[in-house]
């Protein structure tokens, strides 16, 4: 029985704000399964305390000064230069709470 | 061709008035005009006139003034379209350039184009592109590899001197294999990430494609050392990678033997082992060793790239730039459907953590082996290049086809990518050598130490 369902596709595809088809949905549950029982290999492996490891830097916590560098500012007609919809100075974007 | 030359000897000759910047940018362009249609390696070409001008106004400031270059179109450049090679960025104008950039106009390198990639570095072939799969230049029937083709193809057939790749599990390493360049991955942090379009925001790394490792010395200098822009980037200091090129100590060379074992085509096996044996002659000896975590590092790779990308690649929202997550490729919507799965509730234990304990278990495991030899040798590829559409028909081979270099960008570790000669059809094969974090100034003394014995990097396709 498939893990990877196109139920499954579907509830990741909304977790990512990804549209995709329900043919396409079947699609790639079925190309997603076997690279994803092909994972199971890692199971091979006792990991017992072993801690994970996100970052191989050996530093942490780089800090600076909060103060504004302004070599890197954008100015307003910069930041806004690429926005497919903009007015007065703001992007404009779908609504996201409606008047119901 | 001027462009055959190295760096060095192109920097001779410029300062010798053999030849000028001009000349040299004409070049590149007159091949761009003869062969890009067949090659397409480029997303977009800086305008002629304006590299020229560039090029008649040049002073001679550094070794790479005056030189022609690429960018992988992972890097922002301000005012110059950048696209990741996705339709999700084809209008992108970005209002900010990448750190090497900067460091590179400083320098007085003239960049004549953005060139073709993986969308986002999803990919081992620049097929996953939505500007056109670029072809490989010594056949073009076949990929030029990836994520970094159009860099590499470009250099290849001689468009460009240099170009600045990025690889994350292979994306510079695998095209340079495939196009007979020298490519190195550097150790993570040893270059800024600044302006670099993130994939695997802790396996990213950006670094040099060239004909010789000469030239790739050269250009490190230039583009690695800490930057204050990217947290990630190291204070270690940038050694005089080129003045220190022709020295050389004894070295012990490992032979993991699990990465020799079945699945690596048998010509490639060869040139690569051949490899150590040249080097003999230099003082190196070779040690056979163990490293059997190998294969796992597929599921390592696949999980965390994936996991970080879907982060990533969340804030492209159509909304402040760029076009809508429609416009994502298939193979990229697997990758986040791969990532938001591996990271989401019930699932994150088995598998991303999972993934990065099992990548703490790899970094242990290079340091076992690096304790007990100076370098490894290793392939790049399992196969010659494919031929066009033969990866992108089956997502599982796809991801397996990187075998050999997902595990050096978890761990962090510097790999420089060497040509190593051709298969009996005339297809270059590529070997990496591997060394302990900020390693680059011994793989380059190694390298050019290799490259003095043979002239596999000398030769260029019949375009």
């Amino acid at each position: 029985m498939s893990v990877i369902t196109s139920d499954v596709v579907a509830k990741v595809a909304k977790l990512a704000r990804l549209i995709i088809p329900s043919e396409k949905s079947d699609l790639f549950a079925a190309q997603i399964e076997p690279i994803l029982e092909h994972f199971d290999s890692l199971n091979k492996v006792n990991v017992d305390g072993v801690e994970p490891t996100y970052q191989v830097t050996g530093q942490k916590n780089r800090l600076r000064e909060d103060i504004v560098d302004t070599k890197r500012m954008f100015t307003q007609a910069q930041a806004l230069a690429n926005a497919p919809k903009s007015q007065n100075g703001y992007f404009v974007t779908k609504a996201t709470i409606s008047k119901k | 061709m001027l462009i055959d030359k190295s760096i060095s000897q192109l920097a001779a000759g410029l300062r010798a008035g053999e030849f000028t910047s001009v000349d040299l940018v004409n070049e590149c362009y007159d091949s761009i005009e003869k062969y890009n249609s067949k090659i397409n390696a480029f997303v977009t070409i800086i305008p002629r006139e304006e590299a020229l001008k560039k090029a008649a106004e040049i002073k001679f400031t550094t070794l790479l003034s005056g030189i022609p270059y690429v960018l992988k179109d992972c890097f922002v450049t301000e005012n110059i379209r950048t696209t990741a090679s996705s339709k999700v960025l084809d209008n992108f104008i970005p209002p900010y350039s990448a750190t090497i950039y900067k460091k590179l106009s400083d320098a007085g390198a003239i960049l004549i184009g953005k060139t073709n990639m993986d969308a986002w570095g999803h990919g081992g072939s620049t097929e996953n592109t939505d500007f056109g799969p670029t072809k490989n230049p010594w056949d073009t029937t076949r990929v030029a590899g990836g994520s970094s083709g159009g860099p590499a193809a470009a250099v290849a057939a001689r468009m460009a001197v240099f170009a600045i790749g990025e690889d994350t599990g292979g994306s510079i390493r695998n095209p340079a294999a495939w196009c007979n360049l020298t490519g190195l991955k550097v150790t993570y942090g040893r270059v800024s990430r600044y302006g670099s379009i993130s994939y695997a925001s802790s396996f990213d790394t950006v670094g040099p494609m060239a004909k010789t490792v000469e030239d790739c010395a050269i250009i490190l200098e230039t583009i690695a050392g800490v930057d204050e822009y990217d947290a990630t980037s190291s204070p270690e200091p940038v050694a005089p990678y080129r003045k220190n090129i022709s020295q050389l100590k004894n070295i012990v060379i490992g032979i993991p033997k699990e990465f020799y074992a079945d699945g690596l085509d048998p010509e490639i096996k060869k040139a690569v082992l051949e490899v150590a044996e040249t080097l003999k002659s230099s003082g190196a000896t070779i040690k056979e060793i163990s490293m059997p975590l190998f294969d796992l590092c597929i599921p390592v790779y696949y999980l965390i790239a994936p996991s970080e990308t879907s982060s990533n690649l969340g804030r492209y929202t159509g909304i402040r730039y760029g076009n809508d997550r429609d416009n994502f490729t298939d193979e990229t919507i697997r990758r986040i459907l791969i990532g938001t799965y591996a990271l989401s509730a019930g699932y994150y234990d088995a598998y991303y953590k999972k993934a990065q304990q099992v990548r703490t278990l790899f970094i242990e495991e290079y340091k076992k082996a690096l304790s007990e030899c100076d370098v490894l040798l290793q392939p790049i590829t399992p196969t010659p290049p494919t031929k066009l559409g033969e990866l992108m028909s089956d997502p599982l081979k796809n991801l397996l086809a990187d075998v050999y270099t997902t595990s050096q960008n978890p761990v962090g570790v510097p790999s420089l990518a060497l040509p190593c000669g051709f298969t009996t059809s005339g297809l270059p094969v590529g070997a990496q050598i591997v060394g302990p974090m900020f390693s680059e100034e011994l793989l380059l003394q190694i390298g050019y130490q290799y490259q003095q014995l043979t002239d596999y990097h000398l030769k260029s396709p019949n375009l």
